[in-house]
């Protein structure tokens, strides 16, 4: 395979240093499954094998039964020494001629150098049966040449050539015994790979999921969502075919390919040689096709993706549109894609009209030549009429294959390239690992202390900037400050969603990386701005992740913050199983469903991140109440730019470009007339 | 069929001289088993000589690079009227979906619609290009070869084909349960898709709470259902290809059979048996194509209905006939309205208005109707008639453009298009230069933030570029609905995310920009209506409350309870 093709896109492209590794790797997955893969191969193996066998039962019936079976031939003298199988089947008809059998003369092919010169086809029978009329009698046999053979009566017919009818029901019978088992075969090779394929595509799958699973947020944050998806459902789908291709097509291609060609060379080897000679024509013209279709198939599935993308934005956002009155310049952006489109596709169209027929040209090339060298040879005596038939179709099987590979070639190279995305993937690091003997801490208290902490989510944008503070248990902050402040930053650090940079994030005086994270989430509770309702009941949405909450606790929770009125509405109450994102409920009972949920885990530390932005000020003031109570007896640390929302907190920290500027209760703050001060006075001074 | 056969009626002669040059073509495929069989006769018969086969040889080789032509064009006519009709009906779709009222896209979900609009069109496509293509190939070349078969020998021909129909009913009953099946594994596969997106959507939430185990397992239920799905999906699927090669090599064994015996009883030449042995060959594929094609153009057809009927769906939203005239004067009376196919009310007997000038405020809890009341005032869904008037007239008999044009629309959750900030900006007004969408954008407050962008207005929105904050992006979107000067501009609670400061300066600065102009202005804090002429207060539908800022304090329980809320720090801290 050619390592050389560097036009791909990213998506389908492999690094041309291809590690084949990977393949190997890939194969680790599919071990488990190698009964099923055994099977499908000796399946394959059968099914090929029969395919191969049916010409030749044609070939065998023409041969033996169907035509005439004697060949008069004139031969030297020596024929008969050298060859004294050819007097013992042959009657003498002269001095040096012979009624040869056509199958014997074409098992011994070398005879031919000692046979002058090959005359009319005859059947013959015993004397015995000898209708009077129709062709003569010598040495006890009856001759009848091929013409006159029609004219002889049926009944006589049928009673002199038994033999052969008998021989050709034979062969019908071995046809269809040999059909059948080919049928099935070739039904049990297909459902057997395609059984260990998928049980194969379904433990790397799960591999990968896990392993995504535990990788940082900050790769979910830098990649889009869409393509992590795609990495565990379609590309898990094309690398699929890493084992249906690799491991069988390919060997069944060249399998039957070379199958094929023994067969071929067996017949007759100049024939096979004439005939081959179409066949590198057909491997050029089909690799540079599957090159430029290629291309084309890229550029179509491209813009596909963009039609697919500008009517998604089309449709989210019609409201938009319809009220700026913009469908008219959307619906020429539109057409404008769609024309490329359907250029692409025109393209696609005129490759596809050119190869076809030309593949097909040299085919029938190829057929021509046989035709015309193969009929040179059978009357040149080197070859039989059924040899001759069974030749044609084995010159499909053995073009058939080359194109099959090289198709197959390419599917390799698309599951190549998913492999290496999904092998890379996983072998990605965790940028927050887990530490290798995690300390264990017990029941811990709920201090959080940051010491000179450092922190970017980029190179060179520094987002915290040396910042160090302690909360003691069961205290609570808040932290205000600007839109980019590192509000969110200083949350993402405690709940080691991120690594800091330099400095030290402490819970009970224990460094967060020194936590098991599993271990240090347990004892965090958080309800993030944009809520996050999975597609699950109600009740396992609050007991998220926890099994030992039980349905009392989860009920007793959405209760204390308010979320049981709109839950005991829905038509199955706490198992109401939500849509995709909760989509069938509100902005603010989602809010408040994620509020039963922090509540139900009992955390140590909470924390609250612009947790009530989402809830009309009346509903929030509802579960003000459920905070407050929440907060008692825990560390809570709450990000908010709705300073009302945040004044029982014991102290504030102001934070601004990655500093905390001030820090103090809401009294001491304002008293201080610093930058809370002003912040205060602005947001409600203008208020009311 | 009709619907389809429209369609094509379109590029008919196209459509036409594909025919011919495929009857052409056929002709030409046919011709090889005659000539193949001339040059068994021949040397079977002994007659055959050196130049009697180079002549077989070089006719074949001619028909058939003739052929190529016919072949070409073929298949550029049949996949060329694919292509049109595909462009033309995507186009066709789009252009209906764009009149339809923001409900229908409420009805249907967007991903569906995009479904429709792929996979729907390019059923059609396959039905015409690849259905129609192999229905009149397999016709006209199954048609050519069992009438040259019948004329050969009509009763071997007969006895030869009888397993033939059997390959077209195995096609059609195990098709029809593959599809069903198909159908199954195509859903399991976007349940995981979902399923997948969802957990990685929320993986914050997921490893804060340490739910990766219930995930793991939730995605592990789909993939297995996957898994079975596809794998029942292949115990019939794997049968198709065995059957089809049984029964067409069934003829093949009849062939063997009947004909072998024919010629042992001398009563058919070798060549008539190779005749039918390239025949037989031959027909296979228009067999498989027949059963195929029903099944192409079955799945079209019930896209063209599916295409049909969206196409044909009116929008409920009629243009009207009016420019908008006078002074500005919007005044709703006695509006009651219901979302179709809801049970509740969504608005109940609302009577207010707003005149040229004046600021009306709306406040009320979530869900209680705010939105729905501006969406109905710009027609975005279709107020009953006689209950929303502007200067006068009833709001369905302006021109939707002209009416529109009176808005400029801020909405709750503001949406960007993936375009660059620049772009998103002059959305509404293409023809705005860079200064003007500077200009613009400073009076929202959204100025600084762009320049912190590296590429600054040309940073792109959305997954190819940046993630903007919520409040970024409400002051984008009030930078584009003030780039209009809108003479009504309505702000749907768009500055809830924005932070408080931000929120004053910007309310200042419309203050002073919009002068004398009308604005709506929807919020939930009081800040944002504590002036204005007019505030409505909604609870569920229905008006609580109207009247202004000082009234509303005393008299409406729930005014009165949010002021106290937005007003009891400030007591507390002095």
């Amino acid at each position: 395979m050619s390592h050389s093709h560097k036009d791909f896109d990213a998506e389908d492209q492999y690094k041309s240093g291809f590690d084949i590794s990977y393949i190997r790797r890939f194969l680790g997955y599919a071990a488990p499954q190698k009964l099923y893969i055994i099977l499908a191969l000796v399946f394959l193996a059968l099914s090929s094998a029969t395919q191969l066998i049916t010409p030749n039962i044609y070939r065998k019936s023409i041969d033996n039964y169907l035509v005439p079976l004697y060949t008069f031939v004139d031969s030297k003298d020596e024929a008969f020494v050298k060859f004294p199988k050819l007097a013992e089947v042959a009657i003498p008809a002269g001095d040096a001629t012979a009624a040869v059998p056509t199958s014997f003369l074409e098992k011994n092919k070398d005879i031919s150098d000692s046979i002058k010169n090959k005359g009319e086809n005859h059947y013959i029978f015993k004397q015995e049966s000898y209708d009077g009329t129709h062709g003569f009698v010598y040495g006890g046999n009856w001759f009848v040449p091929d013409k006159e053979f029609a004219d002889i009566d049926p009944a006589l017919l049928t009673k002199i050539r038994g033999t052969d009818i008998t021989g050709l029901k034979r062969m019908f019978c071995l046809f269809l015994l040999v059909l059948a088992v080919h049928a099935l075969a070739d039904y049990f090779h297909r459902l057997t790979l395609e059984i260990a394929s998928q049980r194969t595509m379904y433990s790397l799958r799960m591999a990968l999921f896990k392993h995504l699973q535990s990788l940082s947020v900050s790769l979910f944050n830098r990649t889009p969502i869409g393509k992590l998806v795609t990495r565990v459902t379609n590309d898990i789908e094309a690398i699929n075919s890493m084992l249906s291709t690799v491991a069988v097509q390919i060997l069944a291609s060249a399998g039957m390919f070379i199958g094929s060609l023994i067969i071929v060379l067996y017949i007759n080897w100049k024939l096979t040689l004439v005939s081959l000679a179409v066949l590198p024509f057909c491997v050029v013209i089909t690799i540079v096709f599957r090159l430029i279709v290629r291309k084309v198939h890229r550029e179509l599935r491209r813009i596909l993706a963009k039609i697919n993308g500008v009517l998604t934005e089309e449709f989210s956002g019609i409201k938009m549109i319809q009220s700026f009155n913009q469908q008219k310049r959307r619906r020429e952006e539109f057409a404008e894609v769609n024309a490329s489109y359907y250029k692409a596709g025109f393209k696609n169209v005129i490759c596809m009209g050119v190869f076809g027929p030309i593949l097909d040209l040299i085919r029938h090339f190829g057929t021509a030549l046989i035709i015309l060298y193969g009929g040179i040879c059978v009357l040149d005596g080197d070859l039989t009429l059924g040899s001759l038939m069974a030749f044609i179709t084995y010159f499909g099987h053995l073009c058939n294959p080359l194109m099959q590979i090289s198709n197959q070639i390419t599917q390799l190279q698309s599951s190549l390239a998913a492999s290496e995305r999904i092998f890379t993937l996983l072998d990605t690091k965790n940028e927050v690992a887990q530490p290798e003997l995690p300390v264990i801490v017990g029941k811990p208290q709920g201090e959080v202390e940051f010491r000179n902490v450092d922190f970017s989510y980029i190179e060179n944008e520094q987002v915290l900037k040396d910042v160090s503070f302690k909360i003691e248990p069961g205290k609570s902050i808040a932290i205000v400050g600007p839109t980019g402040a590192g509000k969110s930053s200083l949350i993402n650090l405690v709940c080691r969603f991120y690594d800091a940079n330099k400095g030290e994030v402490l819970l009970d005086g224990v460094n967060v990386k020194d936590w098991s994270n599993e271990e240090l989430r347990k004892h965090i509770s958080i309800v993030l701005q944009g809520t996050f309702v999975f597609s699950r009941s109600i009740y396992e949405n609050i007991a998220l992740g926890d099994p030992t909450i039980t349905r009392e606790k989860a009920i007793k929770a959405a209760e204390t913050v308010c979320a049981n009125q709109f839950i005991e509405k829905l038509p199955h109450g706490y198992d109401e199983v939500m849509a995709e994102r909760g989509a069938t409920l509100s902005a603010g009972e989602k809010q408040l469903l994620c509020f039963a949920r922090a509540l139900a885990h009992d955390p140590k530390i909470l924390i609250l991140d612009e947790a009530t932005s989402n809830v009309d000020p009346a509903t929030e003031h509802l579960i003000q109440d459920a905070i407050d109570k929440l907060m008692i007896g825990r560390t809570s640390m709450i990000v908010a730019h709705r300073l009302s929302t945040i004044h029982k907190v014991d102290e504030i920290f102001v934070l601004d470009d990655g500093k905390i500027i001030e820090r103090g209760s809401h009294a001491e703050l304002m008293a201080k007339k610093g930058a809370y001060y002003d912040l205060y006075l602005l947001q409600f001074s203008r208020r009311i | 069929m009709k619907i389809l056969w429209g369609y094509v009626w379109q590029y008919r002669y196209r459509f036409l001289i594909g025919v011919l040059g495929l009857a052409c073509i056929d002709m030409a495929v046919l011709l090889m088993p005659h000539f193949i069989a001339l040059a068994f006769d021949a040397l079977s018969d002994g007659t055959a000589t050196r130049e009697l086969l180079r002549k077989l040889c070089l006719t074949m080789i001619a028909i058939m690079t003739a052929g190529i032509f016919f072949r070409f064009l073929w298949r550029y006519c049949f996949s060329g009227v694919g292509l049109k009709i595909n462009r033309d009906l995507r186009q066709k779709i789009f252009d209906h979906l764009q009149t339809m009222p923001p409900e229908y896209f409420d009805k249907h979900r967007v991903g569906d619609l995009t479904a429709h609009m792929t996979n729907d069109v390019q059923a059609v496509e396959h039905s015409v290009a690849f259905g129609m293509l192999a229905g009149a190939d397999s016709l006209v070349m199954g048609g050519m070869i069992i009438v040259l078969m019948l004329q050969e020998n009509w009763k071997l021909a007969l006895l030869v084909l009888v397993p033939a129909p059997i390959i077209m009913i195995v096609v059609r009953v195990i098709g029809r349960q593959i599809r069903v099946l198909f159908g199954k594994v195509q859903e399991s596969f976007s349940a995981m898709n979902e399923r997948a997106q969802e957990i990685f959507a929320g993986i914050m939430v997921v490893k804060a709470y340490g739910d990766e185990p219930a995930s793991l397992e939730s995605f592990g239920k789909e993939g297995k259902a996957y898994v079975d799905n596809s794998i029942a999906l292949v115990r019939k699927w794997a049968m198709m290809g065995p059957l089809i090669m049984v029964v067409s090599n069934l003829c093949m064994a009849l062939l063997l059979w009947f004909g072998g015996k024919r010629i042992i009883m001398g009563e058919m030449p070798l060549g008539t048996f190779t005749k039918f042995y390239m025949y037989l060959g031959t027909m296979t594929w228009p067999m498989i194509a027949v059963s195929e094609v029903i099944n192409h153009l079955e799945r079209g057809c019930a896209s063209a209905e599916r295409i049909q009927t969206i196409i044909e769906e009116e929008s409920t939203i009629k243009d009207g006939t009016e420019n908008v005239k006078g002074e500005t004067l919007l005044e709703v009376k006695d509006l009651t309205y219901k979302y179709p196919g809801a049970i509740k009310n969504a608005l109940e007997n609302i009577t207010c208005h707003v005149a040229e000038g004046e600021t009306l405020g709306i406040v009320g809890r979530t869900g209680c109707g705010k939105t729905t009341l501006v969406d109905l005032c710009m027609r975005l869904y279709s107020p009953p008639p006689g209950t929303v008037f502007l200067n006068g007239k009833d709001v369905a008999e302006y021109k939707l453009d002209e009416l529109r044009g009176v808005f400029g629309y801020v909405p709750q959750e503001p949406f960007l298009f993936s375009m660059t900030i620049k772009d998103n900006i002059r959305f509404a007004k293409p023809e705005m230069d860079d200064e003007e969408v500077v200009y613009w954008a400073k009076k929202a407050f959204i100025h600084d933030d762009i320049m912190r962008f590296n590429d600054g207005y040309d940073t792109w929105v959305g997954e190819r570029g940046v993630t903007l904050s919520g409040g970024q992006k409400q002051r984008i979107a009030i930078a584009r609905a003030l780039s209009l000067r809108p003479r009504i501009l309505v702000l749907d609670d768009a500055l809830s995310a924005v932070d408080a400061e931000t929120e004053s300066e910007i309310l200042k600065e419309l203050g002073e920009i919009r002068g004398k102009s009308t604005n709506i202005i929807i919020a939930h804090r009081l800040s944002a209506v504590k002036n204005a002429d007019r505030t409505i207060v909604l609870d569920h539908g229905k008006i609580e409350n109207i009247g202004v800022h000082e009234e509303l304090k005393v008299s409406s329980p729930y005014y009165k309870e949010l002021f106290m809320l937005q007003s009891a720090v400030i007591e507390d801290g002095k």
